[in-house]
């Protein structure tokens, strides 16, 4: 019971969500998909990939691996839910070129490796490489700052500051 | 209350104390002009758009965007915001509707948008996208139109949006559905389901809706004396106290005043339903 109560009192409020890879930083506004570039999609960041490495960006346990290998859903200790998407339109490669080092359930530490995609592969068959990141529950979010440096080093340069909703 | 301006056969734009309200119900406008009254029985939803910007655009779909397009979409969000709970923000209304029209109509021309999230959305947002899969049998039902998928998925991101967002910037009347709460408080007080198609079923709504219509003058439809009143709230005690649950229920869910004459009516059609039932 104590131990449960202290668990919660330790509840992160506020979380720095780093870059899960390494590459040019793009607002969400130039990637090139409407359901992005428009705002349909949660608030977040993106990423030109220089390779094709996928650390994670928090410390936090992994919801969701898509079937389709180019997508993740991963929850923070805050609670933040997060999706990273590889890629425009990358389900046409079916998974092709993807390798995950983790399954849905486990935990993981920030910059972890979580993946690894061909890029060539990506490049060649998706719509475009840029890689988005966002916030999946906009009502999860009390107030949100979003870095965009000219570059981000996997697992170094944090992009987003966020204090969650209570 | 009486027609400011018509947008379409079932939508209309009233004036009154309170400003500008658009009003919605089907065939609200049939065979009317401007400055004729309001035919309340026909009310189903009203509109106060706080932002004057709002107001303009959505009269602005409504009077220029196929009606039945229009219809599909007001059902479409009803549904959601039963599913979900909330009343949503106004702006879907406009949003909604105005891509919904536009994409039937790229539909139409053979056109599809892809949905490059799809897989995603199904999995991120699954009640989002439950009401988009009922919007989708919805369309083909009234509109003998068939979306793909892809189109269910920008739907859920328009409802999941729109939820997110909602605040209290519209007062949005859903008359229809706060008569089916009314009906849902009375059976479950009755201990008793009422067949939606049977006369009595009929009856009952239309007597509700007459109790729920004002006058010009804030004035219940029904006025009783307040000796009469008093006699009823003693003799059926049981039907009135349903009756004053459901008046704390609208009180609560819609911020609607029901008075005391109207509580005394409803009871009177409660305590009919009861010794008819039970008889």
């Amino acid at each position: 019971m104590i131990k449960r109560w202290i668990g919660m009192q330790q509840r992160k409020t506020e979380e720095t969500i780093f870059s899960p890879i390494s590459g040019r930083v793009l607002p969400m506004e130039e990637v090139p998909d409407p359901i992005f570039s428009k705002s349909m999609a949660g608030m977040g960041v993106a990423i030109d990939p220089e390779d094709g490495k996928v650390g994670s960006p928090v410390d936090g346990e992994i919801i969701h691996l898509f079937q389709t290998k180019h997508a993740l859903w991963i929850r923070a200790d805050s609670g933040l839910d997060l999706l990273i998407h590889i890629g425009v339109d990358t389900v046409c490669l079916n998974g092709e070129g993807f390798h995950h080092y983790v399954k849905m359930g486990d935990r993981v530490k920030m910059g972890q490796p979580l993946m690894n995609f061909s890029l060539d592969l990506v490049r060649e068959k998706a719509t475009s490489p840029v890689t988005p990141m966002f916030l999946i529950h906009t009502d999860q979010i009390e107030q949100i700052d979003i870095e965009l440096p000219e570059r981000a080093e996997r697992g170094l340069t944090p992009l987003m500051k966020v204090k969650v909703k209570s | 209350m009486k027609i400011n301006k018509i947008l379409n056969n079932n939508a209309i734009v009233v004036k009154d104390w309170e400003g500008e309200k658009i009003v919605l119900g089907s065939g609200i406008a049939f065979q009317k002009g401007k400055n004729d009254p309001v035919d309340q029985s026909r009310i189903e939803k009203i509109f106060v758009m706080k932002d004057h910007t709002k107001h303009q655009q959505f009269e602005e779909i409504l009077s220029t965007l196929p009606e039945e397009h229009i219809q599909v979409s007001e059902e479409i969000i009803s549904y959601a915001e039963n599913q979900l709970g909330v009343v949503i923000n106004e702006h879907i209304h406009i949003a909604l509707t105005d891509h919904l029209s536009f994409a039937l109509e790229r539909l139409a021309k053979g056109m599809v948008i892809k949905n490059t999230l799809l897989n995603e959305i199904k999995i991120l947002y699954a009640k989002e996208f439950q009401i988009g899969l009922y919007a989708k049998e919805l369309i083909r039902e009234k509109l003998g139109i068939e979306i793909p998928e892809d189109e269910v998925g920008y739907i859920a991101l328009h409802i999941y949006t729109a939820k997110i967002n909602a605040g209290e910037m519209t007062k949005t009347l859903d008359i229809t559905a706060m008569i089916r709460g009314i009906v849902d408080i009375i059976e479950e007080g009755l201990a008793i389901k009422l067949p939606q198609d049977t006369v009595s079923y009929e009856r009952l709504i239309a007597h509700l809706r007459f109790a729920v219509q004002r006058s010009e003058s804030e004035m219940p439809f029904h006025e009783l004396e307040p000796e009469m009143i008093r006699i009823i709230k003693e003799k059926y005690g049981e039907s009135y106290s349903i009756a004053q649950k459901a008046g704390r229920f609208v009180l609560q869910e819609y911020d609607f005043e029901l008075h005391d004459s109207e509580l005394a009516y409803i009871s009177m059609q409660i305590q009919r339903i009861n010794t008819r039932e039970t008889a």
